[in-house]
């Protein structure tokens, strides 16, 4: 009976495995022929930049979607970080310190994400949504009611070469990415743990029977994810120099979207991180690429907007979306 | 009125990429007869079942209703031609009423945009009539018994006029007495008319129920038999290719000291005060209806659910459960009656899902060697003889009995001592089935202790050593296996009706 079912899904399975991978192939190579200046070398040490940000809350946020759980709250903790960043370099406290202490904040959040949603059983779009919301209250009273700007004389080289250095060669915030990237691969496939919250994800009541304890997965994945939020609100307001209460709120969702086009490609429904990061390369590329044509910002959201329906379309056709939003 | 053909399906093929699923069969069914379909797993029902209701195309054949060649396009289309189906998971909306779940998708009918309550209310009393049964319909599914939401979709079936009726495998979650019931309706359908496509792998109910009977073997038609023409024995030869007399290979193992002792233990729920010893290298079955507390026994022993009184001791020492990692840590493992929705990780291949509880171990530092943990998933899924293409084939697309071994197969990794069994056969096929009772069988000659809950008593009688008969959250009779007869048991199950119907939303008073 399974195989016939399987067998009945097979017509559609090549458009929906691969589809996404050729439209990125096919974006990148339409983008080098046709714009000029896509393929130089400073644009693409640019895009790598641009796309380190929503890089890293991805992978965060894909551990949260392996367990099976959703957090809307990224961007303003993106935010949070960021605007943290800023205020605590202006006044004075030692770059160290300042970044520890931000990356203890987003650890926070994660911790309290994690508890309303592991222990407290709150559906993960309310629960998130709250704290988002008492995050958004943060970012406002530090800043009181706007950005904080990193001013020159008392900020160090070191603080502002996280968002614009590079190490040898290689823009630093690249640099980061590739290693949460590299953490959260390790993580998610080639340990205990990350075989653990696979399968929390998969069968949450199986779990537990095989001796799983569901509640402490879930809690660890939202604490990465609250983490990770951070370490992208610092790089972006040393980036930005500059911290603002709203500069991360685009990251929730287009961090959502990204997973969302990777769940397409692997696993049969599942996120996987490889798929997360192809989202996020792909809707680099296109802001990138129409940005150097000079598409205004409007034409670009409504773009990436058709082009999320169209990987999610065709990712739900293929196999039953297993990540719910409630 | 069994004159006149209800169904003709004529020489239907059906190919799926590499699988010959139907090789030109024919099957037909008269107005007014059970007809009952068998195989083993993956012998073809599933598939001539699936095209009947439109959810397969098949590649060739034809098939008439009612005299008449129809092609049926889809399931909705399948219906309007008067075939509905009942599945084993009954799709059903647990927060909707019976009466709602009776016109959810069909609320055209009432050709008027605004649901008229009264008129669905009128409808569904009159279905709930003409099938003789007394259903509350305005309370949500969810909080009827399974028997029950049964219930609920055979009416739907009917508000439907369904005049062929498909039951996939409809007595695998009930118990004897509700199965009972269940026959009086399906007798009661059949004799206003009603066709009914009857499958099931428990040939005992067929040979009550049915009129004819159509066996497949590999997607081949093997027969159709009137029912007096044939012998279970016979049957079975049919469809799984020889005879399978000692089907539970009972084996005489020496028993060791008691493994596990529970004293007077309940939940604060369903199981009210339960004692029993399990010895080592003995299996205890456990019957009663559903609703008896029997799951809630091996949940409790399983740490699932608190136990809030008594005591257990387990080797010698206290055992307190608190969560299901307590009870694995002390050695018990649980093979739990919903293997798809509680026993397996369906997405994840057959390796993964066998070494998942072991995992800590084969994890030095936490990082897996995924090249030992294949193989020692792969030596153990050939122990347990799981039929699969590879080690690496997910679990969804396994067949019913081995995704059972599947999770059997799981703890033999691990050294359990104890193993909690909540209904390991049902709804799985013959010949897995053997496969099954010997696995048990190997278990206790392992020096391991059983429970083994089932609703089959014949299958109890054959691999127990003792049978325990559970009711209202009790124990209420205990039988060895010298002294066991299906009619004792029977008696004593039976004799609970009373306690059981209270247990469940309607009070009716029942004698006897």
């Amino acid at each position: 009976m399974s195989t016939e079912t399987f067998n009945l899904k097979k017509s559609g399975n090549f458009l929906a495995r691969y589809g996404t991978f050729t439209a990125l192939i096919l974006i990148t190579l339409a983008f080098g022929l046709f714009v000029p200046k896509f393929a130089s070398f400073s644009n693409i040490m640019t895009l790598l930049v641009q796309i380190s940000m929503l890089s890293i809350v991805a992978s965060g946020l894909t551990a949260v979607f392996v367990v099976g759980e959703l957090d809307i709250s990224t961007g303003a903790v993106v935010s949070l970080g960021g605007i943290l960043g800023a205020y605590l370099m202006n006044n004075q406290i030692p770059p160290a310190a300042a970044i520890v202490a931000t990356l203890l904040v987003g650890v926070v959040f994660g911790v309290v994400n994690g508890f309303i949603v592991g222990y407290l059983r709150i559906p993960a779009l309310l629960g998130t949504f709250g704290t988002s919301v008492i995050a958004l209250g943060l970012n406002f009273w530090a800043g009181n009611g706007s950005s904080i700007r990193i001013s020159k004389e008392v900020t160090s080289e070191f603080f502002m070469s996280l968002g614009s250095g590079t190490f040898v060669g290689i823009p630093i915030p690249f640099v980061v990415a590739l290693m949460v990237f590299i953490f959260f691969l390790f993580l998610l496939e080639h340990t205990k743990w990350g075989l653990r919250m696979y399968s929390v994800g998969g069968n949450q009541e199986a779990a537990t029977n095989f001796g799983i304890n569901n509640r402490r997965m879930k809690f660890t994945a939202f604490v990465f994810c609250g983490l990770t939020a951070a370490i992208a609100g610092l790089l972006l307001s040393s980036r930005l120099g500059a911290g603002s209460p709203i500069a991360g709120d685009a990251y929730t969702l287009d961090a959502i979207a990204a997973v969302y086009v990777g769940v397409s490609m692997f696993r049969e429904g599942e996120p996987h991180l490889f798929g997360s990061v192809l989202g996020v390369l792909i809707f680099g590329i296109l802001v990138n690429g129409m940005r150097l044509m000079g598409v205004g910002y409007e034409v670009q959201s409504i773009l990436r907007g058709i082009f999320i329906l169209g990987a999610v379309a065709i990712a739900g056709n293929r196999a039953q979306l297993r990540v719910k939003l409630f | 009125m069994m004159d006149k053909l209800a169904l003709e399906m004529n020489q239907i093929t059906k190919f799926f990429p590499g699988v010959l699923a139907l090789n030109a069969v024919d099957f037909s069914a008269y107005r007014g007869e059970v007809h009952a379909l068998v195989g083993e797993n993956g012998a073809g029902k599933s598939t001539l079942i699936k095209i009947l209701s439109g959810i397969y195309k098949k590649d060739s054949g034809e098939i008439k209703i009612g005299g008449e060649v129809v092609e049926i396009a889809s399931p909705k289309d399948a219906r309007l031609k008067g075939v509905s189906t009942i599945h084993q998971e009954l799709n059903l909306v647990p927060f909707l009423t019976a009466t709602e779940n009776m016109w959810v998708g069909r609320e055209d009918v009432l050709k008027n945009p605004f649901i008229s309550r009264k008129k669905m209310q009128a409808e569904a009393q009159r279905v709930i009539d003409r099938l003789k049964i007394d259903l509350p319909l305005n309370i949500p599914v969810k909080h009827l018994s399974v028997a029950q939401q049964q219930m609920v979709a055979i009416a739907r079936t009917l508000a439907e006029d369904a005049q062929i009726l498909v039951m996939d495998e409809p007595t695998a979650r009930l118990a004897a007495h509700e199965i009972e019931r269940l026959f009086e309706i399906i007798r009661r359908l059949v004799s206003q008319g009603v066709t009914v496509i009857y499958i099931s792998h428990r040939l005992d109910e067929i040979f009550k129920l049915a009129n004819r009977i159509t066996v497949l073997k590999d997607g081949c038609l093997q027969g159709t038999f009137d029912v007096q023409d044939v012998k279970p024995p016979q049957l079975v030869r049919m469809m799984v290719g020889q005879g399978v007399e000692d089907r539970y290979h009972k084996v005489n193992v020496e028993k060791g000291g008691d493994l596990l002792i529970c004293e007077g233990i309940a939940d604060g729920k369903k199981l009210k005060d339960v004692s029993l010893k399990l010895r080592a290298g003995e299996i205890l079955g456990v019957v009663g209806p559903v609703g008896s507390g029997r799951t809630e026994l091996v949940k409790a022993l399983y740490g699932t659910n608190r136990v809030t009184s008594g005591s257990l001791v387990l080797e010698g020492e206290r055992f307190t459960p608190r969560k299901p990692a307590d009870a694995i840590e002390r050695g018990v493992a649980l093979i739990p009656e919903d293997r798809r929705g509680e026993g397996l990780i369906m997405h994840m291949d057959v390796s993964e899902n066998i070494t998942l509880p072991n995992i800590g171990r084969l994890s030095p530092w936490g990082f897996l060697r995924k090249r030992r943990e294949r193989k020692i998933g792969e030596e153990i899924a050939h122990q347990v003889d799981i039929r699969m293409s590879s080690s690496r084939q997910r679990v969804r697309y396994l067949s019913g009995g081995n995704q059972q071994k599947v999770v059997v197969a799981k703890w033999l990794g691990k050294k359990s001592k104890v193993f909690l069994l909540d209904e390991p056969t049902a709804g799985i096929d013959v010949g897995a089935k053997a496969e099954i009772y010997q696995l048990v069988s190997n278990l206790v000659a392992g020096g391991a202790g059983v429970i083994f809950i089932s609703s089959e008593i014949p299958e109890v009688l054959g691999i127990a050593d003792r049978i325990l008969v559970m009711r209202s959250g009790r124990v209420v009779a205990e039988f060895d296996r010298s002294e066991a007869t299906e009619e004792k048991i029977l008696t004593v199950v039976l004799a609970g009706n009373v306690n059981v119907e209270t247990d469940n939303v309607e009070t009716e008073k029942v004698s006897g």
